[in-house]
């Protein structure tokens, strides 16, 4: 089976029910449109040539429409890769050029113009990015029914979704279908999806939350919706949009959970239509997760961990209330995979030892594809991550192997940031640091710290995310008689 | 009255590490990127404390944390 046939399925009971609904635009499309649409896509990217396996970049802001144009690529074999629309030109030619991608569907108007060589094709055809694009889909009449798909295998090529490499320079993560596929069935198993769940898509389409939003829920005859751009930093368009569409299933950051705790969002019987929360991504602090499920107390909560590469390859759902001094688990198995402890050496722990989590399993990326090709995953997969296995069966996330960071949930590499800021002019010395949830990048510079420069210089090179929130300015970095950053020191200057 | 309001709100916006001294009251907020997901709770909290007003959730929306004079608007809305 193909990731975009999990739709293909009971299509004739589902045809007039809304599959996706854009709740920014209110434009949404049945399943049988959906299906209509996705298989225009995929004529029009015959007609342009697009063979299998071929990549394609997109950088286009969350739409029914770039739903239409993944299911239509897959369907043609061509290999979609969601580039964040919020990022700057220099970041998106760097990520085109290493993953070696030279066409790309957008709705960002005058995009053309500064993607180089790359041809740029308009997402929707009413919207025309400007004279250099041509408009994406021909007449609809004009192209239906007319190219026979070819044959595809499960361990094809489906998706990329590109990362910050430990090196400063971007790489894709190479997901396959089956990959996909072994990953959406068990979370819609294990959440028991079906056609009367809603599902809110609050992560973006780059993100790889958003797999289990499109096609755990596509797959199950369920209502997609994809939440407002500004709903994740606006609790008031989040909860209004959990309300207006009577929302069952949400799937997010910690960091958007605990921002509708803060401000007391679930008061008054809000967001009652909800039956689960999923979250992923960063631990979620029990005193926070615990207020949350005091709020909701009908809504079963899940705890999903795993990185891109894998997709979710352990998972923990709450029984009962966390105590508030207590840790999250990050669960048992899943998707699949086999979990082993592995110390320095590559021995296995001892019973409850810490070590690094090692991946097999069937959700486990293809490879990575950086500037000089494809690189094959190692089976398994060494994940970078510690955890320790608890009396209890459950698996405990214990800290990262390198430099590797969450920032509101989304991941950062600390050495690509200081690269980033090292390459602003006049700067001497760099380092970044999470503090209380912030990026804290403490910069030595020749002459004053010019706070402006250094954002430009680091959304050049950097995704939006990975910007520092806070830049502060020291003589010299403090350190401590062995050489080693003092981090004691650190954290003391940036809360000055 | 407003205007003592619209001057402190915006003192306050020009702390924030998002933001800088040519932000003014009919600043759009959103779209210059200085609120991000922490910074409207820091706001909110401080709009609490300083007017001695209760914003709901509900409130917290892009509309009405436009501009310094929207906020100022919102926090005479909820301070009846």
């Amino acid at each position: 089976m193909l990731l975009h046939e999990v739709i293909s399925g009971p299509l004739e009971e589902w045809a007039a029910k809304r599959a996706v609904i854009d709740a920014g635009t209110t434009y949404s499309f049945s399943y049988e449109e959906l299906s209509c649409r996705a298989e225009d896509y995929e004529t029009a990217m015959r007609r342009l040539g697009f063979l299998p396996g071929r990549r394609v970049g997109f950088i286009a802001r969350k739409s029914v429409e770039m739903i239409a144009a993944f299911l239509g690529a897959l369907r043609a074999g061509v290999v979609y890769v969601p580039l964040d629309p919020q990022a700057s030109y220099s970041y998106w030619n760097l990520v085109l050029k290493e993953l070696n991608i030279q066409d790309v569907i957008s709705d960002v108007p005058g995009v053309s113009k500064k993607l180089g060589d790359v041809r740029v094709y308009a997402l929707d055809p009413s919207v025309m990015c400007d004279g250099g694009t041509t408009s994406f889909l021909y007449e609809r009449d004009d192209v239906r029914g007319e190219v026979v798909s070819p044959d595809r295998l499960p361990e094809d090529d489906a998706f990329v979704l590109a990362t910050s490499g430990s090196t400063g320079r971007p790489k894709g993560v190479l997901i396959s279908h089956e990959n996909a596929l072994a990953f959406v069935r068990w979370a819609s198993e294990e959440v028991g999806l079906c056609q009367d769940d809603k599902l809110l898509s609050v992560a973006p389409f780059h993100f790889d939350l958003s797999v289990f939003d499109i096609y755990a829920g596509l797959s199950c005859g369920a209502k997609v919706v994809l939440a407002p751009g500004l709903a994740t930093i606006f609790p008031g368009q989040l909860i209004s949009t959990i309300e207006d569409y009577k929302i069952s299933v949400l799937y997010c950051v910690p960091t958007v959970l605990r921002m509708l705790v803060k401000s007391d969002a679930f008061r008054d019987g809000a967001g009652c239509s909800l039956r689960t929360i999923i979250f992923a991504g960063e631990p979620f602090p029990a005193q926070s997760l615990r207020k949350l499920m005091e709020m909701l107390q009908e809504v079963t909560f899940y705890n999903f961990f795993g990185p891109t590469e894998t997709n979710v390859c352990l998972a923990h759902r709450l029984i009962e209330l966390p105590d508030p001094m207590s840790e999250i688990p990050i669960g048992r198995p899943a998707s699949g995979a086999r979990i082993t402890l592995v110390d320095e050496s590559g021995a296995l722990v001892k019973p409850g030892g810490i070590g690094e989590i090692l991946v097999n399993g069937p959700s486990v990326m293809k490879g990575y594809l950086k500037a000089d090709g494809f690189h094959q995953a190692e089976r398994p997969f060494a994940t970078g991550d510690f955890a320790q296995l608890g009396a209890d069966g459950n698996f405990y996330f214990r800290g990262r192997r390198d430099q590797q960071v969450k920032v509101r949930g989304a991941r950062v590499e600390l050495a690509t940031v200081e690269a980033a800021l090292m390459a602003s002019e006049g700067v001497v010395e760099a380092v970044a640091l999470v503090i209380n949830q912030d990026l804290v990048a403490f910069v030595s510079c020749e002459g004053d710290m010019d706070k402006k420069t250094l954002c430009q210089t680091c959304a050049q090179f950097l995704p939006p995310g990975a910007v520092p929130h806070k830049f502060v300015s020291v003589v010299s970095l403090p350190r401590l008689s062995n050489g080693k950053l003092d981090l004691v020191a650190l954290k003391a200057l940036a809360a000055s | 009255m407003s205007e003592g309001k619209q001057a402190e709100i915006l003192e306050f916006i020009r702390s924030l590490e998002s933001a800088n001294d040519s932000i003014d009251v009919n600043t759009d907020l959103i779209s210059s990127g200085v609120l991000d997901s922490l910074s409207v709770m820091e706001l909110v909290a401080f709009l609490s404390e300083k007017f001695g007003v209760t914003i709901p959730a509900g409130d917290v929306t892009p509309v009405n944390l436009r501009t310094v004079v929207t906020l100022s608007a919102l926090v005479e809305a909820r301070s009846v």
